[in-house]
Formats: C-alpha cells, structure tokens, sequence
C-alpha cells in the first residue's frame, strides 16, 4: 500500500478502493495530513490539471471528486484532531433566478481540493442572502456564477448590494459563467474572473497573495 | 421563386439548400427577458395557452427573428406524464422547479417509468393550443417548438451530478428514466406536429462536452436522441433541430449522425470545424457568441456576423444565429438582426 495508489485511486474515481487504502494507510500509522496533501488532493490536483487540458471531461472530475470525498469520510476524525488552519473561507453560490450548479459545484470541488474550507450557498441566491453569509463566514472570497444572460445582471447588483451593506472592502469578490467575461467582470467592479474552475483557484490564489 | 421573400421562406430554403436573397437570421432569447412591456402577467403566460401565444407574438413584433420559437415542456408536463406513477404531488414538484431542484431526486418516488396520455392532461394542451395560434398569425415567419432532448430532461428530473453518478451506480435506473422522457417527447412532438409548426428542435445542454465526455454521449444521450428523432421524422412533416450548448467539437459528427435535419452549435464550439465536417448534410445555426449580445460593441457583433457568414453561409443550408439564449440587450439583438439580414444577403452568381 502506498500513497501513489491512493492518489490513482482517487484519479480513476474508484471510491471503495480509496475508502479501503486511506483505512489500511492510517493502519500503517501514516499521518492523516500526509495522506490528504499526498494522496487525496494530489489526486484532484492532477485531474484537475487534466480536465484544465481538456484530456478528460466533468463526469471523471466528478467521480474521482467523489472517490476522494470517501477518503476525506475515514480521515476526517483523525485529520480534526491533527490538522490546523484551512487555507481560507470561500463563499460560493449562483445568482438569484439561476439555478444552474455544475459548473460552482466543480469551483467548490476545486477549492476544497486545494484546502479551502467552502460554503456553498447553492442555487437561486439574492443579493441579501450573499450579505448575510459574509457576515455570518468571514470569507476571504466570495465567488458568484451566473450562465443565463436573464441572470447575469444579478452579478452586478449582488456586489452593489454588498457595497451598500458595508462588506466590498472586506471580501474578494470572483464571478464566472457561461456567458461572463474578463471584461464583465471588471465593468461591474470583481475583482476577478475565472473561465473555469482550475484557473478559479489559480486566480483566487493571486488575488488573496 | 418569389420575388419577395417572407421570412420563412429564407428559413425553409436553407433545409432544402436553395439561396433565396439572403441568409435566415435569428435569435435565441428567453422568455421573461422582456415580459414586462407585454402588458400580460406572468400568471396569464403559464396558465392560458392563447395569452401565451398572444405574449410570443408580442416578443416577435419586439425581437422580429426569422424564427418564432415556442418552448415546450416544463415541470408542470413532466408531472402529468409521470402522472399516477409518482409518490409526489404536483405542487411539491412544482416547488421544487422554483427552488431549481432537481424535481424527482429521490428514485424511490418513481413507481414505473409509465407514461401517461399528456393531451388528457392540461400542459400539453396549452402548448399545442399556442403553437396553433401563433403558426396562424405568425404566418410569414418559420415556427419552432423547443423541448429538452431526453437526456437533459432525464437530468432535469433526477440532477445531472446524480444522474452522471447513476450511469456507473445505477444504470437501469437511468435507462429506465431516458425510456420515460423519450417517450414523453415522442407524443409532446407528435402533437405539437399537428399544430402547423415548422420545426421541432431538441434543445441537449447537458450532453455536450463541456457537461459529459464524448463515450457518454453516445452510450447514453445519443440512442435515445435518435430514437426520438427517427419517430418525429417518421410520424410529422416537422424538420427536427438540435441545440447542444458549450464545446461540442469532438461529437460533431456524431451529432450529425442522430438524423436531424439541422444542428445549432454555441460560440465555445468551431463553425469552422463544423461546416468542414457536415459537407452539406444538415443545415447549421449559429454561432455569434452570447456574450456579444450582453456588452458587445456594434463593431464586435458586425464582425462576428462577418466571420459566420463568411464562414458557413456560401451555398446555402445555413441560419445566421446567436450560439445560445442571449441576454436581454435589446438594441444589439436589434442591430445583430439588421446587420445579418444585411450583410447575409447572397452574391449573385
């Protein structure tokens, strides 16, 4: 039993087989922290870089995402206990009137590959509802999808309601989707935007240094 | 051949690769983007089929593409085909479509994958009825009814993340929920063929590439695509369409292959590549990016309808159209369906 076959594991999605290798691992007394840097997110990390490459497509991402779920299930009594701070708090959701979350589910999949800890509100969320999850979470991020252009324009008006409320200058805001842009996204004052959810992360990392 | 061309009339030359003086224009946009100038409620819209109609009128007179189309099918329809087979009501899945849940997540609440007589219910009605309406009032103009194809309905039903998960964990489940919306589809384009539309186009966002990889598409969306298709073209005078939104380069020729008689692809997909690969054999749509729609310049949609023209228009067998539905920018959907219709027009020979 090694790392590297935890990491295939979670790379072909198979979900049994890592839930039984991560148990056999921490067995053998390997440290929880290392199975989940070296095996689970390396794992996600490298179909991550595949799926950015177009060598594979969502379905894969998503069972290996499951697969590594399952090892993330068995670690996670002894990770509470050894692990200290996540790399941050992201806040994620889809604009109200959309109810499309493939594409900010496969964002939170990524963050939480990369050690962020994510709250995702879901689908259909108003402006009021964002406010009040930075409030309550303290994110370093706040990522927003729109895809339907009936919705795109909730974008701009959840981050006016955000600098109404006080929030703007506390929280980085990214959006994304179908039909946003790099441009978009600066016209109506994010501070990023991602085309997909390999380069969210990516992105995410520049903007919080 | 007329020496004016009604709008229809450049959409039903490109099926049967004629040129008549210009190339077809159109425009996918939703309904609710400019609802409020109607003058009807959003209440008056989904319960009566002639207001209905009279709203996709009104949008047309706004929006004048040389396509009208109809969409066809919601929650309500799906609901009344599933009928007494479900362990649901119909307001709890109607509460689920607002919420955007997906409406039958959980297995267990499918008894069988029966389909029960839609026109005995009230949805499919009201869609035929405004289909009748506006294929009568509309007259000049080329009428299409939209549905989802069978495997994005199955996915509205179910979630796509499940229904992904259930190809690998449950695969009878899912062919028995493809089986269900195929035959939904069947019967909802059989009657919709009755009412004077011209086209039946299946609308797959969920079976592109950007959603599933290429083997899923044709061991699970494609058989039952074709399925549908086979039956419409056997039973209905309607050409068939086929929408797949996002990349959908590497299953172009399997798109062609389902049979249908045109295929609309989304700007994140190559024209190019497309008009390469079909050599004539079904008409193309698309693909001036959406996005152009939202915050492009007058020069950017110009140039886009220049490259699409360019590209794809040459011999015919092509409708000039935005890649996806666009956002509600009013005054670029205008000047994009101008300045199609007037750089589309055809060189004489």
């Amino acid at each position: 039993m090694s790392l590297d076959q935890i990491k295939q594991s979670v790379i072909l999605g198979k979900m049994e087989a890592v839930r039984d290798l991560v148990a056999s691992a921490l067995e053998l007394g390997i440290g929880p922290g290392e199975i989940l840097d070296q095996a689970l997110i390396a794992g996600m990390v490298e179909i991550g870089q595949r799926f950015k490459e177009e060598e594979i497509y969502l379905p894969e991402v998503l069972f290996s995402a499951r697969a590594m779920k399952a090892g993330i299930e068995i670690l996670e009594p002894v990770l509470v206990e050894t692990r200290e701070n996540t790399a941050g708090t992201i806040v994620l959701g889809s604009v109200k009137g959309d109810i499309h979350d493939i594409g900010k589910n496969l964002v939170a999949i990524m963050f939480k590959s990369h050690g962020f800890e994510v709250v995702d509100l879901g689908v259909d969320i108003p402006p009021e509802k964002f406010v009040a999850a930075i409030k309550e979470h303290r994110p370093l991020l706040l990522g927003m999808s729109a895809l339907l252009g009936t919705t795109v324009g909730q974008l701009e008006k959840t981050i006016e309601v955000i600098k109404e409320a006080g929030f703007r200058e506390q929280v980085k805001i990214m959006v994304g989707g179908a039909i946003v842009t790099e441009s978009y996204a600066a016209r109506i004052g994010a501070d990023g935007y991602a085309a997909d959810a390999v380069s969210a992360v990516e992105k995410a990392r520049d903007l919080l240094g | 051949m007329p020496l004016n061309y009604s709008d229809k009339d450049h959409v039903l030359a490109a099926f049967e690769r004629r040129l008549t003086s210009r190339v077809p224009v159109r425009v996918w946009y939703r309904l609710g983007d400019f609802d409020e100038s109607s003058g009807l409620s959003r209440k008056e819209l989904r319960t009566s089929g002639e207001k209905f109609a009279q709203y996709l009128i009104w949008n047309h007179k706004e929006l004048p593409s040389d396509i009208l189309t109809i969409p066809v099918g919601d929650a309500v329809m799906i609901a009344e085909g599933a009928g007494s087979e479900l362990k649901i009501s119909m307001q709890e899945i109607i509460e689920r479509a607002r919420k955007g849940l997906p409406l039958l997540e959980d297995k267990s609440l499918f008894r069988s994958f029966n389909l029960s007589d839609l026109m005995a219910g009230k949805r499919l009605p009201y869609y035929c009825q405004a289909s009748g309406i506006v294929a009568g009032e509309a007259a000049g103009t080329a009428i299409e009814a939209s549905s989802y194809a069978p495997w994005t309905m199955a996915g509205i039903i179910r979630g796509n993340e499940n229904m992904i998960y259930d190809t690998a964990d449950d695969p009878e489940f899912v062919h028995g929920l493809l089986r269900f919306t195929t035959n939904l589809l069947k019967q909802a384009a059989l009657e919709i063929g009755k009412t004077g539309a011209d086209m039946f186009t299946f609308s797959d966002p969920a079976a592109g590439c950007s959603v599933i990889s290429p083997p899923m598409f044709r061991n699970w969306a494609m058989p039952y695509l074709v399925e549908v298709v086979e039956f419409v073209k056997k039973n209905s005078k309607l050409k068939i369409g086929l929408h797949v939104c996002g990349k959908v380069d590497k299953i172009m020729e399997d798109l062609i292959a389902t049979g249908v008689d045109a295929i609309s692809i989304d700007s994140p997909s190559s024209l190019e590549k497309m008009v390469e690969i079909n050599r004539g054999r079904v008409v193309i749509i698309g693909n001036v990016a959406t996005e152009l729609f939202l915050d492009g310049s007058t020069e950017q949609i110009e140039e886009a309808v220049r490259q699409c023209v360019d590209t794809a228009a040459p011999g015919g067998g092509y409708i000039l159209s935005s890649g996806c539905d666009v956002p509600g920018t009013k005054q670029n959907i205008l000047h994009f369906l101008q300045y199609g219709r007037d750089y589309g027009r055809y060189k004489k020979p």
